[in-house]
């Protein structure tokens, strides 16, 4: 007899419908597995012919055939274990294949039966329901995260008995709704704010004028001055993700495994910091099984690259492409594999080799070890970053100083308004942000009044500015400009975002 | 003309103590004799040991006279031999003299006054600044310059110099065709055109930390006056410095702060009797009467600033401070203190040592 059940696979960080066909018929008994399968899904015979066993099933001794189709995608993961013995169980007819309409079925099986958690639910589900899926078998590990998707109806089943028996309509199983189970969303950045962060006008200054236009930014600072502090507050002050952007994210971190609170989404935006031993696949996403990378974990959120010269040089360059495409696309053999990359690059790094510089009393490097130290950089990464703020290391009076700064909440309000400034200029268009404004965009949208042009050319040409540098002080100045709500960019804006460019480290 | 060969294959054969070619070249009595004559020969000639006999020997082995005196003669490359009319007066005066120069572009005049300016290569801004006023207010008054082309003080004045549209000279411590540090190309490549380069070593000599010091003799015996902007108590510098002693040269030096470590070596020859010199017109004074500094009033140019230019102006130090604490100094909010500060720099007046922190650049009277 013949029986189908839907389930779905991940390619990317997007769910795909995969049909288990599942055909018992006489002959020599045999159990035989098709459809472009990888490894882990073809030792699933054996956990679906054990798990099927021990529920007290007798396997049948006849011919099975299971096929997932399509048949020419490559197949990943443990998800099809639960589907494939449910549609066994059909075949044999234990199972009435009427249930089995406008449901998906998901989950690993073990031996005795039990169905454990697998990565990537949040995008199935997504998927399921853009496809008419009303009801979605998942592993009672995943109910949480499952039904972060509104619309459909979450089955929790924790082994194959309870996962027949709902079928059967025997021990129907109430769906998981969130109302019962919600739980405050964690915080991910606790104890990060800007309130927090004594002094360090000009280096706050920077921050801001970064979050509200999403320019890269490169901090430079002694050590212990307070640099990854104040890069772990950025979150903090940028908006909270929109609806639609947690779901993005949180699919993300769903397919990478790392879904720590998966009763939520995702809230705050991403904080992702990897050390510089990080390798360039590790950074891009990739592997002979693709999973998303740094880049992508930090989708929405902000990239944090500490010791930013320590890097390899090879790791750094790759960042260039996706800073520009906002996506990265990573091709297998086994199909082509698009995971989003739209983050905010913020560095750090030492003024000199021993951090001291530029106090000669306490430096102790060269000249030529601390410019071999800046051209670690390069110089087309080092363009693709509109700010460069020092980070000052703290004197003893604003330590001992127990007045609290601005927070974070009070900024972010300013970054809010600045942003949806910039929705609205920008709407209808491809892009979101000052910072994203190609050659075309800033001709008309950093239109100069012919005084301040004229200051400004006299401006530049005084200080050696080079076109990559002009545009840049153009979008930063842009964002000063609309901090102060207004339309014309004036003198001031652009002597700040001068300030603000990283011509010192350029050389 | 047929001896020049044998002449320039003993200033350009890779070798130590350049100061003994000369001497040795004098007591054999001609460069030729030194070329043909055997090992025996060679040791009877007062000053050439077993060991520098076997090194000549050795090091003429491979050096094919005729072709090597041509690839020289077809570079344009200057070879001014110590009895040459050209060659440096002053150079001629001090004891172990080279034996010959190699040059490109013009040799230092006789005539003209001549200060070296030296100092630390990893300097401060402070250093920077002086060196860079010493150099363009020197040369814009006559005076020529010479240095050794290296990163930090030496470099800046050099360039300051020429950029004044004065003379300046460098003396390398490696072939003349080669550009040491490399950094400073664009430097080099204008010392070519609008001064001249120097060296006693023999072209495509590489730079080794042997060959500096005996380079810095040439440097001070080239000048009237030594200037040390910025020293450490132990460094190349005062090498120089004990060098311009022994060949009776003047020693000035820029006072710094006590407390500066890059200030310890201008200190302490300070109080060994070097004369402290704080402005061009000081300098002046110790060339001597013939450019008598009396007439020469050192002027500080005024300009005319704007209000909160001014406050950050007055502000800024040689030494590098951080926009935040410009803007405390000041009592004006970060933002017009940033906006002052850059309308500073692209007037000239404020330059950025680091990321973020600011120093003065050049000296005025504010009115």
């Amino acid at each position: 007899m013949f029986s189908s059940v839907l389930s779905f696979g991940i390619r990317g960080i997007e769910g795909f419908c995969v049909n288990v066909e599942a055909d018992i018929s006489d002959g020599m008994p045999m159990f035989e597995l098709v459809g472009y399968l990888s490894g882990e899904v073809k030792e699933a015979r054996e956990r679906v012919r054990t798990a099927l066993k021990n529920t007290g099933y007798d396997f049948p001794v006849k011919r099975i055939t299971l096929n997932l189709s399509p048949g020419n995608v490559r197949k990943q993961g443990t998800g099809y274990d639960l589907p494939m013995a449910v549609a066994i169980l059909a075949a044999m007819g234990e199972i009435d294949r009427e249930k089995l309409n406008e449901t998906m079925i998901i989950g690993e099986l073990k031996l005795n039966g039990d169905v454990g958690r697998i990565n990537g639910v949040l995008p199935m589900v997504i998927c399921g329901r853009k496809t008419g899926i009303k009801r979605c078998i998942v592993p009672a590990a995943n109910a949480a995260e499952g039904a972060m998707v509104n619309g459909v109806e979450i089955i929790p089943v924790s082994n194959l008995k309870e996962a027949a028996d709902h079928l059967k309509g025997t021990v129907p199983i109430r769906p998981y709704t969130r109302d019962g189970n919600a739980v405050e969303a964690s915080d991910n950045n606790a104890g990060c704010d800007l309130k927090y962060v004594r002094g360090q006008a000009a280096a706050r200054r920077g921050l801001e004028i970064a979050a509200c236009g999403m320019h890269n930014m490169l901090m430079v600072g002694a050590p212990g001055a307070g640099k990854s502090m104040l890069a772990k507050c950025i979150p903090t002050i940028l908006p909270p993700l929109s609806d639609e952007e947690a779901l993005e994210v949180s699919s993300i971190y769903s397919v990478a495994g790392l879904l720590k609170d998966d009763r939520n989404l995702m809230k705050e935006r991403p904080f992702v910091s990897p050390h510089h031993t990080v390798t360039d696949i590790a950074m891009t996403g990739g592997g002979t099984y693709p999973r998303p990378g740094s880049i992508s974990l930090s989708h929405r959120g902000v990239l944090f690259l500490d010791e930013m010269p320590e890097f390899s040089r090879y790791t750094l360059e790759v960042l260039r492409q996706p800073l520009e495409d906002r996506k990265i696309t990573i091709a297998r053999n086994f199909g082509t594999y698009v995971y989003p990359a739209d983050f905010m690059l913020v560095g750090a790094m030492n003024p000199c080799p021993c951090g001291a510089y530029p106090d000669l009393s306490k430096c102790t490097c060269t000249e030529p070890s601390r410019r071999r130290y800046l051209n670690r950089l390069s110089r087309p990464l080092l363009d693709r970053m509109d700010i460069c703020v020092d980070v000052m290391k703290l004197g003893y009076d604003d330590m001992l100083s127990t007045e609290m700064s601005e927070s974070s909440a009070q900024v972010r309000k300013r970054v809010i308004r600045t942003q949806e400034i910039q929705r609205d200029r920008f709407s209808g268009g491809k892009i979101l942000f000052n910072s994203q404004m190609n050659s075309d965009e800033i001709h008309k949208y950093c239109a100069l009044e012919p005084k301040v042009k004229e200051w400004f050319a006299g401006a530049l040409e005084k200080l050696d500015v080079s076109a990559r540098g002009y545009s840049k002080i153009l979008k930063v100045a842009r964002t000063i400009a609309d901090i102060d709500g207004l339309k014309a960019i004036r003198r001031e804006h652009l002597a700040e975002a001068m300030q603000l460019n990283n011509s010192y480290i350029m050389g | 003309m047929e001896e020049m060969k044998y002449e320039y294959w003993w200033a350009a054969m890779p070798r130590a103590y350049p100061c003994r070619l000369k001497a040795v070249a004098e007591e054999a009595g001609s460069t030729r004799r030194l070329y043909e004559a055997g090992k025996e020969e060679l040791q009877s000639i007062e000053g050439i040991s077993e060991s520098y006999a076997d090194d000549i020997i050795s090091k003429r082995k491979d050096w094919d006279i005729d072709r090597e005196y041509e690839k020289f003669l077809s570079m344009g490359i200057g070879f001014i031999p110590w009895y040459d009319e050209r060659y440096p007066r002053r150079l001629k005066e001090v004891s172990g003299h080279p034996f010959a120069i190699f040059s490109i572009g013009r040799l230092p005049d006789d005539d003209k006054p001549s200060v070296a300016i030296v100092g630390s290569r990893n300097c401060s801004e402070y250093g920077r600044m002086t060196a860079r006023n010493f150099g363009s207010e020197l040369a814009s008054l006559g005076v020529q310059v010479v240095s050794g082309m290296a990163y930090g003080i030496d470099g800046l004045s050099q360039s300051a110099a020429l950029e004044a549209g004065g003379d300046s000279f460098g003396v390398l411590g490696c072939g003349v065709n080669i550009c040491y540090p490399r950094s400073n190309r664009k430097l080099y490549d204008r010392l070519k055109e609008q001064g001249g380069i120097l060296s006693e070593y023999g072209i495509y000599t590489k730079p080794q930390g042997n060959l500096f010091p005996a380079r810095n003799r040439i440097i001070s015996a080239l000048s009237d006056v030594l200037i040390v902007v910025e020293a450490r108590e132990v460094s190349g510098t005062m090498i120089t410095v004990d060098m311009a002693l022994e060949q009776g040269r003047e020693v000035a030096v820029v006072p710094g702060r006590i407390t500066d470590p890059l200030s310890t070596g201008c200190i302490k020859l300070w109080k060994q009797g070097a004369v402290p010199v704080t402005c061009a017109g000081d300098v002046l004074s110790l060339l001597g009467s013939g450019y008598d500094g009396a007439g020469i009033k050192y002027r500080l140019p005024t300009m005319e600033l704007p209000d909160d230019e001014r406050k950050v102006y007055m502000t800024l130090e040689p030494y590098a401070k951080s926009v935040g604490e410009i803007s405390d100094a000041t009592g004006m909010e970060l933002r017009n203190a940033i906006c002052a500060l850059v309308e500073l720099c692209i007037k000239g007046l404020a330059g950025e040592a680091s990321t973020g922190y600011y120093v003065r650049a050049k000296e005025i009277r504010v009115v």
